[in-house]
């Protein structure tokens, strides 16, 4: 069995959620508009991949598996992240009302970022206990939020490019984010 | 830069790779050749059909962008490889890598390991056959009608092909890295049999520049400062769990090519000085990473490719807000 820090570098990197698996690209492209609100959407996304990982893997063994329920996994576990989610907006609107103003529609969607199901699904297979579990589910939020933050960058840097007209806009960034999955193909194998 | 130091300066970088082509082809038979002029040509003709397309002026050719894009690509490229590959290549390295995002100087990637990094991915299995440099140059032991059969109807001989040293020092199984080298004629003296020579010989081409000061000194340096003490930290004085000798990394595979010629870009790479200087590190440590525990045998180009996407960030922390803003 892989220890936690091993989990934790394979999700960054090696299994990145978004670059390598595919998941999540709709926040991707969505608050990588703007490197500030990229760096609060890393940081909610953390949170809320590590606090749901965590709740869903003690869900799952203290009453999932016992009671032979392992079918209600997938709903349960949205409403598990439901409730975090909702939890990570009331502080932020309580803390950064302005982050909060800019994020918009896109806090509550951390929901359905579909990233942070498939850690909690993962969990599952791979997670041996809570620690695993943890790491897992913060390897999974630093992964995210480090390709966000980057392409967010790359996105600020591409607006003054003199791109071809059909490809200016959402092509042009679809055709990077294709680049920069080649560019994690790199970690293959590890 | 103006226009035109910019043309000189890329004319002068293309120039400076001359002896380290000279010692691939020596060494690697006259496949890098036709490399070469494959790579070139299809480079200059997707330049020219793009700019045509956007209606744009073709003199922009001339600045040798896409002709060092067509030389890098071929450098990294086995001579074995047939040549109907090299036109996917080099035409995803020159439309996707570059002129989508608008050309020279807008391009966030690196064009030519745009190119390599897809034809790896999707053909391994030519991409990494190599012809084994045991004894004589290769350049000897091929005919010009044996090249021929293999350029254009990848008709390989077995005999001459060999996994290069970088692959066999990573696949040995338990042997030590001193038993590998006694066990194979293609380790020389310090890196692989004649990639020692040429990696010398695009040293001597990169140190020309610096002199000349066509290229910043930092980046090259910080990358192979950063794999000698990477390397060396690995070492641990050749037991069969190391990886090699920082001086057999140094001189193998396409490290000083990388080096001098690909982390130099000055439009894929960062600003500042501390940026460049974070961009070589960077590089290093990802290249050591690959080449150690990945499945590709020399990482150069993801490596470069991963430090690539996060220069705009490097950018962002190193320079001051108001360099870093530009009004279109």
């Amino acid at each position: 069995m892989p220890d936690p820090i091993t989990i934790l570098l394979t999700a960054v990197f090696v299994n990145n959620f978004v670059m390598v698996q595919f998941l999540g690209l709709c926040p991707f492209m969505g608050a990588s508009n703007r490197l500030d609100s990229a760096l609060g959407m890393a940081a909610a996304t953390l949170f809320v991949m590590t606090l749901a990982s965590c709740l869903s893997y003690l869900l799952d063994i203290w009453f999932l598996v016992p009671l032979g329920l392992e079918f209600l996994r997938i709903i349960l576990f949205i409403v598990v992240i439901a409730a975090v989610v909702q939890f990570a907006e009331i502080v932020m609107r309580a803390s950064q009302p302005r982050l909060h103003q800019g994020l918009g529609v896109y806090v509550p969607l951390i929901t359905t970022n579909c990233a942070v199901l498939a850690v909690a699904l993962l969990n599952v297979n791979l997670a041996t206990s809570l620690l695993d579990a943890l790491f897992h589910g913060a390897g999974a939020g630093l992964g995210f939020g480090l390709v966000l933050i980057m392409f967010a960058a790359m996105r600020e840097h591409l607006e003054q490019a003199d791109v071809p007209i059909p490809f200016k806009g959402t092509p042009i960034y679809m055709i990077t984010a294709g680049l920069l999955s080649l560019a994690f193909m790199g970690f293959t194998g590890m | 830069m103006s226009t035109s130091a910019i043309r000189r300066t890329l004319w002068e970088v293309n120039t400076a790779l001359v002896p380290g082509i000279v010692g691939m082809v020596w060494f690697l038979g006259i496949g890098v050749l036709a490399n070469l002029v494959t790579c070139v040509v299809v480079a200059v003709l997707c330049e020219a059909s793009v700019l045509a397309v956007r209606k744009r002026t073709l003199a922009t050719l001339l600045d040798g962008s896409a002709v060092m894009t067509g030389i890098l690509m071929a450098l990294c490229l086995s001579p074995l490889i047939p040549l109907a590959l090299l036109l996917p290549g080099v035409a995803i390295a020159i439309i996707f890598g570059k002129q989508l995002f608008g050309g020279l100087g807008h391009n966030p990637f690196n064009p030519a390991m745009v190119g390599y990094a897809v034809l790896i991915l999707s053909f391994p299995t030519q991409m990494t056959l190599w012809p084994s440099l045991s004894s004589d140059p290769f350049f000897n032991s091929l005919t010009i009608n044996e090249t021929i059969a293999i350029k254009l109807h990848s008709d390989v001989p077995d005999a001459v092909t060999m996994a290069t040293p970088l692959d066999q020092m990573k696949f040995r199984g338990t042997l030590t890295t001193s038993e590998v080298w006694a066990s194979s004629a293609s380790f020389g003296t310090v890196g692989g049999t004649g990639w020692e020579v040429i990696n010398l010989l695009f040293l001597a081409g990169g140190i020309l520049l610096i002199l000349r000061r066509r290229i910043d000194w930092s980046t090259p340096t910080a990358m192979l400062l950063t794999m000698a003490v990477a390397t060396a930290l690995l070492y641990d004085s050749g037991s069969s769990e190391s990886v090699g000798s920082p001086l057999f990394h140094l001189f193998s595979g396409g490290t000083m090519l990388t080096a001098f010629f690909i982390t130099t870009d000055p439009v894929t790479t960062p600003i500042s000085k501390l940026g460049r200087c974070l961009f070589g590190i960077g590089v290093g440590l990802l290249v050591v990473v690959i080449r150690s525990w990945g499945a590709y045998p020399d990482g150069m180009a993801f490596a470069i490719l991963l430090m690539n996407a996060a220069t705009p960030l490097i950018d962002h922390w190193t320079t001051k807000r108001s360099t870093a803003v530009v009004t279109p």
